[in-house]
């Protein structure tokens, strides 16, 4: 009997070592690329490293960020259906985000997730046999650069990792700001000067230095009650920005409005810029965000719409206003707005081709007028052309109320409404957007030659060159000869300058920045009394502190969050 | 698809009191799912139906109708022996050992082994319990370990593609083709193995009162450690957000005692009547958890969606409500919080335990009686001690949203005090009692005894019956059912008590008629 037993067990260890399967993992729907060339691989390593750019500077990302924080943009609950959010964007504003938002979340997972790309360019290209290579290694590098500045920018923090194998180094202060400038000093000789704007170059590194030696007193003391703009910093920034404008590469554009146009990619005005592509990475964003759920812009497509999102604030407009007065912004100021729309006085409409049609730009007050949708389709006038008229509140179901924008717009129910507030199109309503959300086609403005001036006139006041400065200030208030020429100014001073990059760089993301190196961001504006310090950066996101956790001490959330 | 062959020898051999059986087996599983898709778009309407003609539909492109699909093959191999013995039929003992091997894991932990004992001692077997009360008396006790694979597949595998994309190519040139972006999609963690869970536990059979009274007391144990999660890496700069991988030295214990009663019995005059239940009281902790929360359910709803609901913590059930907790409301109409870490800011870090969403209680019940031809039945059930998350009221039923609307719901409006503009974050506001008792089943009928009539010779049986499903629920809980469980998972770990647009359980009442020829 027991030899039996002994039996059954041996034929189970035979049959455990004859397994009849390996259990090998077989893979059917994926597999990892092989078989590139040498410029495949190293085109297809750097790609990645921009190709998230679109996604940062997105209307609910950078944007938001950067804008509805500041008093240049306040985004209501509109209508009690519309950009409510449980309160996100009218906690941005107040100054009141929390850990757990999700624009912030966003924001940082495209910027970190972008960070890890460019330190695995560099890691990946240095066995590249391929001609691009080293300058590539130098692109994805100075990247890194450039997202470890946003990231410090926003959230007081930079991610040092020189290998994708190591695990990053959190730093802050000082220590950052002198990190960013060696790194971007290393890349400098390296890039090239001729793969812009959509591309890091050599001008596109200078004026990432000029803005950190700008925004080093910010860096260096974050919570400082008054910053100290050391005058070696600022040597620095007249000394980058001199390198931009003494390359003669680059042009202020005699049309203001050509520099966010579709057609924007060759504008001589754009030293670094996200490129887009209708057919690949382009959104519409920006030039849908802000503008009437009912102005349809495009005759082409009648579901391209805007949203009914920001509007400046009061205290903007006042800005303009009383820079001005008597005179309407719009008569003064080149950067105002442009009228495209011309509608007969009395009938108030207007026939157009289809080819000749664009709506105005800039900043948009009162009644608007565009084309005319009645049950999804446009209404043309007897000749064939398109109707143009008055635009009503159909789309939310208000047919007889027309869309006035007011100068109130606030956080009451009244000021809530669908149309309250003067609204924003800076940006070209992209010609190809079938939805009015997809297939932008203009470049998004990061770095720009007016900027560049005026991040000069800024150094040179700083120092106590009034007069240094004011030529500055005016080559850029005078150069946009297309479309009116800007007055001159006679004196300025640092609320003065604070005040023209508002005008010049309205909408462009440098608000809050601008707001907190200036020492107004603690300040008081429509729907927005906060005074707290902390608040100078974002919180960091709980889904990356709750991540890190398991490292105590490793990634510490900001104080006052 | 499933596919599984099984191979097992077994062998029965007695010596006089002693009696041994033993098996050996091999088992394998192949599971092979795909899945495929299209779409087309903008069906006009009318007489035809979409199905029979997909060709009617206007939008059909590459781009608005990409096709996509998926195919994966798992594979499980075990190799398992058992051995049971038992002696006079009065002591028993069973020993097991299995080794289970997955494809999903890596090459260097394939295989799990699982070995298991049990022991059994038949008391009223015994020459002592003769006489005893007792028709049936059982002690059981037992030891095992068990293997969890639940993961994704390819986990184990790297996947780089190289396609041209909005997230992955970018323009490098002004004109030409755009470059094919390579990305890391997935991280690969070749090291990833078995869950292993250990289960202690003992349990007593019981029947009294001649086999009218049975029942059963059991109490386990179960420890899992090598936990499997998906979580989030600590440095922020990675190329994908999350990672499946054995949370070290974290430990799951999950223990409870079970008890179940059934009482049969009839009398003379042909009543029959029995009633039971059956309850479980639960206990689950989480220990040694490397990190604050790991979060396992999250909100959903505009602006709420990165926030957490619940989540593993440490000392606390999994599914533990982690909330800011709310006060009340302040001078001007606005939420206030409870400041746990007191430094005057009330965020994140103010976030406690409130409690989980696993029941520390469930229970049924039930009655039957028949008696001359009618029968009864009656089935409740319930739980206590758990917390429901009520989501959707944090998104759809607060007062700023309703404020510039036209809907509302009393709770939204129960605070006059409350301003239009105060914000609802995800906090202890909407975590509710979650304990409810429910009137499951009831069930009347009668059958009428055609058989001794006339008419028995064409109808053998007629029956007529009326029975209720959901008749009543005893709760607090305001939302729809207490009984929840939107899947609001994230990153693959399971979330509990959430509820988020449940559809509430139907209340039926079926009358029936049964004839039988």
């Amino acid at each position: 009997m027991k030899n039996k037993i002994i039996l059954l067990l041996a034929t189970g260890v035979l049959t455990l070592t004859q397994s009849c399967t390996k259990l090998k993992e077989t893979i059917l729907d994926e597999s990892s690329v092989t078989g590139l060339t040498e410029k495949q691989i190293a085109d297809g390593t750097i790609a990645p490293v921009y190709a998230q750019l679109p996604n940062i500077f997105l209307h609910t990302n950078l944007f938001a960020l950067q804008e509805i924080s500041t008093d240049e943009a306040i985004l209501p609950y509109r209508g009690g259906t519309d950009w409510g959010d449980n309160g996100i964007y009218l906690s941005l504003h107040r100054h009141q985000t929390t850990s757990t938002d999700p624009n912030v979340r966003n924001t940082w997972n495209f910027i970190t997730q972008s960070l890890s790309r460019a330190v695995s360019a560099v890691s990946s290209l240095q066995s590249s046999k391929d001609p691009n290579a080293k300058l590539y290694i130098a692109e994805a590098r100075g990247m890194y650069a450039f997202y470890n500045l946003l990231a410090l920018d926003l959230w007081g923090v930079i991610f040092v990792k020189e290998d994708p194998g190591q695990v990053s180094k959190i730093v802050r202060g000082t220590e950052a700001v002198e990190y960013l400038k060696k790194v971007l000093l290393e890349v400098e000789p390296q890039l090239d000067n001729t793969t812009g704007p959509g591309r890091l170059t050599k001008a596109a590194v200078w004026g990432l230095l000029a803005k950190l030696h700008l925004n080093a007193a910010v860096y260096n003391d974050r919570y400082a009650a008054s910053f100290t703009f050391k005058p070696e910093d600022m040597d620095k920034v007249v000394e980058y920005t001199g390198k931009i404008i003494s390359s003669n590469v680059y042009a202020l554009s005699p049309d203001y409005w050509a520099i966010f146009n579709d057609n924007n990619h060759d504008n001589k005005e754009h030293i670094f810029a996200v490129d887009q592509r209708a057919d690949l990475n382009g959104h519409n964003r920006m030039a849908y965000f802000s503008l009437s759920g009912d102005q349809f812009p495009l005759p082409a497509y009648t579901g391209a719409n805007g949203t009914d999102g920001p509007a400046i604030t009061p205290d903007f407009y006042r800005s303009w206003v009383n820079a001005y007065t008597p005179t309407d912004p719009a008569q003064a100021d080149p950067r105002f707005y442009k009228k495209n729309v011309v509608v007969d006085p009395v009938t108030q409409e207007a026939c157009y081709d289809a080819a000749s049609y664009r709506i105005d730009r800039g900043i948009l007050r009162g009644q608007q007028y565009g084309l005319q949708r009645v049950n999804g389709v446009f209404l043309k006038c007897p000749d064939g052309k398109f109707k143009v008229g008055k635009i009503y509140n159909v789309t939310r179901s208000r047919p007889t109320t027309p869309v006035v924008h007011t100068e109130q717009v606030d956080f009451t129910t009244a000021g809530s409404d669908y149309s309250t507030g003067f609204r924003v199109e800076k940006y070209e309503f992209s010609q190809k957007s079938v939805s009015g959300r997809n297939f932008g086609e203009a470049d998004i403005s990061i770095i720009r030659l007016a900027d560049v001036y005026l991040m000069r006139a800024e150094a040179k006041l700083r120092k106590g060159d009034a007069a240094g400065a004011l030529t500055d200030v005016n080559a850029v208030r005078t150069s946009r000869s297309a479309t009116g020429v800007g007055r001159s100014l006679s004196s300025i001073d640092l609320d003065g300058l604070f005040r023209e990059r508002g005008f010049e760089l309205y909408w462009e993301m440098h608000r809050r920045t601008d707001m907190v190196r200036f020492g107004k961001y603690e300040g008081v504006w429509t729907e927005k009394n906060d005074a707290d310090k902390n608040k100078r950066v974002f919180p960091i996101p709980q889904t990356a502190i709750d991540g890190a956790s398991n490292l105590p001490g490793y990634l510490k959330q900001n104080p006052g969050y | 698809m499933l596919t599984i062959p099984l191979l097992h020898a077994t062998y029965n051999f007695n010596v006089k009191d002693h009696s041994f059986s033993a098996l050996a087996g091999h088992s394998y599983q192949k599971i092979f799912l795909q899945g495929r898709g299209w779409s087309i778009n903008k069906f006009p309407v009318g007489q035809i139906e979409p199905i029979y003609n997909p060709a009617i539909g206007q939008e059909l492109t590459l781009a608005n109708n990409k096709p996509s699909g998926y195919a994966l093959i798992n594979e499980l191999q075990s190799f398992f022996s058992r051995v049971n013995y038992s002696y006079q039929n009065k002591y028993l003992a069973t020993v097991n050992f299995r080794m289970d091997g997955s494809s999903k894991f890596g090459a260097n932990n394939k295989y799990g082994y699982f070995p298991s004992f049990s022991l059994g001692w038949r008391i009223t077997e015994e020459d002592f319990m003769k006489n005893s009360p007792f028709s049936n008396l059982k002690l059981r006790a037992g030891w095992g370990q068990t293997g969890n694979q639940e993961i994704p597949s390819k986990i184990t595998q790297p996947l780089f593609t190289s396609t041209v994309s909005s997230t992955t190519s970018y323009p490098l040139a002004a004109t030409g083709a755009y470059p094919a972006g390579t990305i890391y999609s997935r991280l690969a963690n070749p090291d990833i193995q078995w869950e292993v869970s250990t289960q202690t536990n003992v349990g007593l059979d019981f029947g009294l009162l001649k086999g009218k009274l049975n029942g059963s007391v059991d109490y386990f144990r179960k420890i899992s450690n090598n936990i499997l999660l998906e979580v989030i890496p600590a440095d922020p700069v990675q190329p994908a957000g999350t990672f499946w991988t054995n949370v070290k030295d974290m430990t799951i214990t999950n223990s409870g005692l079970e008890v179940e009663l059934d009482y049969r019995s009839s009398t003379r005059s042909g009543l029959k009547y029995g009633f039971g239940g059956n309850v479980a009281f639960l206990n689950n902790v989480v220990e040694k958890s490397p990190y604050s929360v790991i979060q396992s359910g999250s909100a959903s709803g505009s602006g709420l969606t990165s926030a957490t609901i619940n989540g593993y913590i440490n000392n606390q059930p999994i599914g533990t409500f982690f909330l800011k907790e709310w006060t009340g409301l302040d001078a001007n109409g606005l939420s206030t919080f409870r400041d746990v870490d007191g430094d005057g800011i009330i965020s994140d870090k103010d976030r406690v335990a409130l409690g989980t969403a696993l029941p520390k209680v469930i229970y049924a019940f039930f009655g039957n009686l028949e008696y001359k031809g009618f029968d009864l039945v009656v089935n409740f059930n319930g739980v206590s001690g758990n917390k429901i998350y009520d989501n959707t009221a944090n998104a759809s039923f607060y007062k700023l949203k309703l404020s510039k609307n036209v809907n509302t719901t009393p709770e939204a409006i129960a605070l006059a005090k409350e301003s239009v503009n105060n914000a609802a974050p995800v906090s202890s506001r909407y975590l509710k009692d979650g304990a409810y008792m429910r009137l499951n089943n009831l069930a009347l009928g009668y059958s009428f005894d055609t058989r001794s009539k006339p008419i028995g010779k064409w109808i053998s049986g007629l029956r007529l019956s009326v029975t209720g499903q959901n008749l009543f629920v005893v709760t607090q809980y305001n939302g729809y059912d207490p009984e929840v469980n939107a899947d609001r998972t994230i990153n693959g770990i399971s979330s509990y008590g959430i509820d988020m647009l449940s559809y509430p359980k139907a209340r039926s009442v079926v009358f029936g008629l049964n004839l039988t020829f």
